[in-house]
């Protein structure tokens, strides 16, 4: 964790497009730009910049594979958090929809 | 540092909403099938396969409890419309460096 600037991070995570990004990258490591541009309410190029952004901060990597870039987040502890986050939340939804009705029996 | 919040307003007055978060026969209606709890501190509570022990009760206001690797806060607040029931779960196992933790605070996954 050495040698990270960290401003860097907060700059580039300071957009909340940007954030979204990150969330679905995520969800789904390995997406092309295309393939996000067609997740989120933005063109390709927006993507793009927004990636490009990501990537300067280290925080997306880049692989190409063919005629196609596929992005990844990195470092990877934070997908790891994010698929945690994911599952716990989805936990205390369904226990607290349980918990609203009896809330109201 | 990877957290979980959520919240819900419960149609009851602050008495009832603690019986809703306390009671066992309560609990097993909605937390798990298999409760084990005691809203008193140190007591052990088990909810299915997680167990975990009681650390902290405020009567009326606030729980906070260990299970499986994470610690579970529970805060009752008056609300207009009932009392606000607000759920934090916390993950313990986990040591950040800073670039994680600017990034979770940064992407709103854990209010600083």
């Amino acid at each position: 964790m050495s040698g990270v600037d960290v401003g860097a991070v907060f700059s580039a995570l300071a957009d909340p497009t940007r954030r979204e990004v990150v969330r679905s990258l995520a969800a789904q490591p390995g997406l092309t730009a295309s393939h996000l541009a067609g997740e989120l309410p933005m063109t390709r190029q927006a993507v793009s910049k927004h990636l490009n952004a990501l990537s300067g901060a280290g925080l997306v990597q880049a692989r190409r594979e063919g005629r196609e870039t596929r992005y990844t987040l990195t470092p990877a502890p934070l997908a790891e958090a994010i698929e945690w986050m994911t599952a716990v939340g989805a936990q205390w939804d369904a226990r607290l929809a349980r918990l609203a009705q009896s809330a109201s029996d | 540092m990877s957290c979980v919040t959520r919240e819900i307003v419960l149609p009851v007055p602050r008495e009832r909403a603690w019986e809703l978060v306390t009671d066992e026969d309560e609990l097993r209606e909605w937390l798990a099938d298999d409760v084990e709890f005691e809203a008193e501190e140190g007591a052990p509570l088990r909810a299915d396969d997680r167990d975990g022990i009681v650390e902290l009760v405020e009567e009326h206001e606030r729980i906070e409890f260990s299970w499986g690797g994470s610690r579970v806060v529970w805060q009752l607040e008056d609300h207009e419309n009932g009392t606000r029931f607000v759920v934090t779960e916390e993950r313990q196992d986990t040591v950040w460096g800073p670039k994680l933790t600017a990034l979770a605070s940064a992407a709103m996954l854990c209010p600083a």
